[in-house]
């Protein structure tokens, strides 16, 4: 990854933090962020990996957990792309599922591991748990469910 | 492996019915052997938290998910039903049950020790006393030799074995009796957000159907899965949760984990290992690895002579890879107890070449009809146990003469089960080049909102409906694969619009969005009087081998015995001869105590 001029994994964080919506804290916070750094880099190999980094390293976003409305089209556009249309709907899924999607219920897909399963931020994108893991406690069912606006 | 020569009791199945069957009698100082198919699991909570990663990891997460298929001792699998392909139901070419239709058979179990309660949801109703006559009330399905009032001391035992949660009060509907003062073990379990939700939005409406009107009262259901210990329980003696097998502290309480099919992560759901470990520190012998084969008999008195069984080398645990090697044995007891669930009781009993005819018809589950749709704001979707509440007023009435009754099971996990929520949500955003916060702003505002509903519709038992065995069909280690006939009547469909009305009255009563779609290529799908219609399994086999009054209508009688087979008793949901709208297991697990103490005294005869 001799192109890019900042470290691969921070342009990763970066990239992840804008594609999730999710905040830097919840990102590291999940303890992923290498072990998906090199998932992806694996999974994708590494031509089309440092095209995605280096595309993210030129739109030179500023605050990706805030991104401006030209860094947000930027992305847009990158989604809309042929060729990294896929990649990097791989990689939110990545992020929100633990799985690495090949495609509808394909035989390659895989969960990464039990922990990429429970870390899934699908669950909390929906104010929710994972199945089967980090179980908010009895009765919590009853409650009125939290609250989350992406103008927060 | 014990030593022992003859036992009093051999048991072929260590599911919740063969556990009860097993610790009573082991309680009673009789000397008990299981035979078990699944692969050797000790009783410690690591070899529990494999099933767990098994499931987190498994990419497909239907209800078998953590528990590996074993080609020793094969389950069949809800994936096994594929899609209807030009009008013709397709099915997995590697599926364990042959089906020849017309309908898809699309429930499962599981043979592992435990068996299928490993994954069951747990929910604990009673039957209701008509249940028990529904032939002489209306015409339909087979009546009981026996009645609601002779099993409620059973009902009690197995509400105390289970650990079943729910409050006495709420609980008396539709002819239900309890007897003066009785408490069930715990309180209930809390219902949710969305049940409470529900119960406002359809305060004072009603649901108007054929020129009846029936309320839309929501109830809370009795789970088998621990709450509060209630004190006033036994007189006030008070009541011990259970909690996890190898770490009992754990478990104590539901905590919330919405898994609990397939999995319940603490085991705060009650699954078999709980009565199987008692039943073993009471002196039961269970033998792992080892699948019942053929039960011989002797063609003059019917009396059983032995089983004979196959037991099979070690696989690998988590990977259950192939293994054919095997030994054949045979076992002799006093008194034989076939436990290995409905499908499996039936084969093996064909299989050994049993002559009555009522062996393996009359199959039954409930067809579930699903629908779906958005609450009016956000409810809190995919929290607590996968349903905490139902609306029972379709249970039973005299329409039951003209259409199947109905129990509607309010889901609290979204789409889980008809869309594949919430990843189906995800996948539906980044088709639309959705990322970052809107992505997450659009799967929040609408699974939020999400919610379904299960009706479970009652199925007579039918002759049509049915297990055979044919010597082209076998497993890996030589054993029958099923064979499946099944079917569903205009009489269920009936039932089925009914349903599909009441949904649609529902979602306009709570002002929600009625989100129901029927995709004609999926297994499940049918047209009935010009209306879509789609439904699953409820994993709720039984009758296969149902109890009855003479040997032409039934395999079993009132005791659970075999008419034909003096010494041989059946125990599981084969026995029922119907199951009105109640999931089974509690029922079946009262006449699994009904049937140990039947055996108990046949012992105790037979040693003075
Ligand atoms: C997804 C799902 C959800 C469910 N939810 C509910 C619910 O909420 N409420 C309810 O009432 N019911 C529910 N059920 C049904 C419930 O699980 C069954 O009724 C119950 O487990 C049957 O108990 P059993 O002991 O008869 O059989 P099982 O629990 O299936 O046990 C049979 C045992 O026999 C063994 N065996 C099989 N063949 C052989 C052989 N040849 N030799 C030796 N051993 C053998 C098996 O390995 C297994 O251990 C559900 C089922 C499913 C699939
Ligand atoms: S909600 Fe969770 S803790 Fe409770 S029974 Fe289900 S899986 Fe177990």
């Amino acid at each position: 990854m001799k192109s890019l001029k900042k470290k691969p994994i921070d342009l990763f964080e970066n990239l992840s933090i804008v594609l999730t919506g999710f905040s830097k804290a919840d990102i590291v916070g999940t303890g992923l962020v290498q072990t998906y750094f090199d998932t992806v880099k694996k999974e994708l190999g590494k031509e089309i990996f440092e095209a995605i980094l280096n595309a993210i390293e030129n739109i030179k976003i500023s605050n990706p957990e805030h991104p401006s409305d030209k860094n947000a089209r930027q992305i847009k556009d990158l989604m809309g792309n042929i060729n990294f249309k896929t990649p990097v709907s791989q990689i939110i899924q990545l992020w929100y599922t633990g799985e690495w999607v090949v495609g509808t219920f394909s035989p390659e897909n895989y969960i990464v591991s039990s922990e990429s399963y429970l870390e899934g931020l699908i669950w909390k994108a929906i104010a929710a748990h994972p199945m089967g893991g980090k179980q908010p406690g009895y009765g919590t069912w009853g409650f009125p469910p939290q609250t989350f606006t992406s103008k927060n | 492996m014990s030593k022992k020569t003859e036992y009093d009791v051999v048991i072929v199945g260590a599911g919740i019915s063969g556990a009860i069957v097993a610790n009573q009698l082991a309680e009673k100082g009789h000397s008990v052997l299981i035979l078990e198919a699944g692969a050797k699991k000790d009783f410690s909570f690591e070899t529990y938290r494999e099933y767990l990663n098994t499931y987190y990891k498994n990419t497909v997460k239907i209800p078998n998910s953590p528990y590996p298929q074993n080609p020793n001792a094969p389950q069949p699998l809800v994936t096994d039903v594929g899609n209807i392909e030009d009008g013709i139901q397709q099915f997995n070419k590697d599926s364990y049950f042959k089906q020849l239709g017309p309908a898809p058979f699309q429930s499962t179990y599981t043979r592992a020790k435990g068996g299928t309660t490993l994954h069951w949801l747990g929910t604990c109703l009673r039957m209701l006393p008509s249940d028990f006559k529904e032939q002489d009330l209306f015409g339909i399905g087979k009546n009981w030799p026996i009645s609601y009032y002779d099993l409620m001391k059973y009902y009690r035992m197995a509400e105390f074995e289970i650990g079943v949660s729910a409050d006495v009060e709420e609980q008396d509907y539709l002819g239900l009796a309890f007897e003066e003062g009785y408490v069930f073990p715990m309180t209930k379990i809390p219902q949710s957000h969305l049940d409470k939700q529900l119960t406002k939005w359809t305060k004072n409406a009603v649901f108007s159907y054929e020129g009846e009107t029936y309320s839309y009262d929501v109830v809370s259901t009795p789970q088998g899965r621990n709450s509060n210990p209630n004190p006033k329980y036994d007189g006030g003696k008070g009541y011990q949760p259970v909690g996890a097998v190898g770490n009992p502290d754990l478990g104590q309480r539901c905590e919330g984990n919405s898994a609990c099919v397939p999995i319940c992560p603490v085991q705060a759901k009650y699954n078999a290992l709980k009565t199987l470990e008692k039943a073993v520190n009471n002196g039961v012998v269970i033998n792992e690895q080892c699948v019942a084969s053929q039960i011989l008999y002797d063609d003059d008195t019917g009396d059983i002579k032995g089983i004979t069984y196959k037991q099979y080398d070690d696989i690998d645990a988590l990977t259950c890879g192939e293994s054919p090697s095997y030994k054949e044995k045979t076992i002799t007891a006093k008194r034989y107890v076939l436990a290995a669930h409905a499908v499996e009781n039936a084969k093996l009993m064909l299989a050994s070449g049993f002559k009555n005819k009522n062996i393996g018809q009359n199959l039954m589950d409930h067809p579930v009809l699903l629908t779906w749709g958005l609450a009016p704001e956000k409810i809190g979707s995919f929290r607590g146990p996968g349903s905490t509440s139902g609306i029972p007023s379709l249970r039973d009435g005299a329409f039951r003469k003209d259409r199947s009754a109905f129990r509607i099971e309010i889901g609290n996990w979204g789409w889980n089960w008809p869309a594949g929520s919430p990843n189906t949500e995800l996948t539906d955003g980044l088709s639309e080049n959705l990322f970052g916060k809107q992505l997450r702003q659009r799967l929040l505002d609408k699974v939020q909102r999400e919610f379904r509903f299960g009706f479970l519709i009652e199925q007579q038992a039918l002759s049509n409906n049915c297990v055979t065995i044919d010597d082209r069909y076998k497993d890996a280690l030589g054993n029958h694969r099923p064979i499946i006939n099944y079917n569903i009547t205009d009489h269920e469909k009936e039932g089925m619009l009914a349903a599909k009305s009441f949904s649609e009255q529902f979602f306009e009563t709570i002002k929600g969005e009625n989100k129901t779609q029927y995709d004609s290529s999926k297994g499940g799908y049918i047209e009935y009087k010009g209306e879509a219609l789609w439904w699953q399994g409820a994993g709720h086999l039984a009758g296969t081998h149902i109890m009855g009054t003479t040997k032409d209508n039934s395999v079993v009688d009132k005791d659970q015995r075999c008419h034909e087979h003096k010494n041989l008793f059946l125990v599981g949901c084969g026995n029922m001869p119907s199951m009105g709208t109640s999931n089974p297991t509690l029922t079946m697990a009262a006449l699994s105590f009904w049937a140990a103490e039947n055996i108990d005294k046949d012992l105790t005869e037979l040693k003075n």
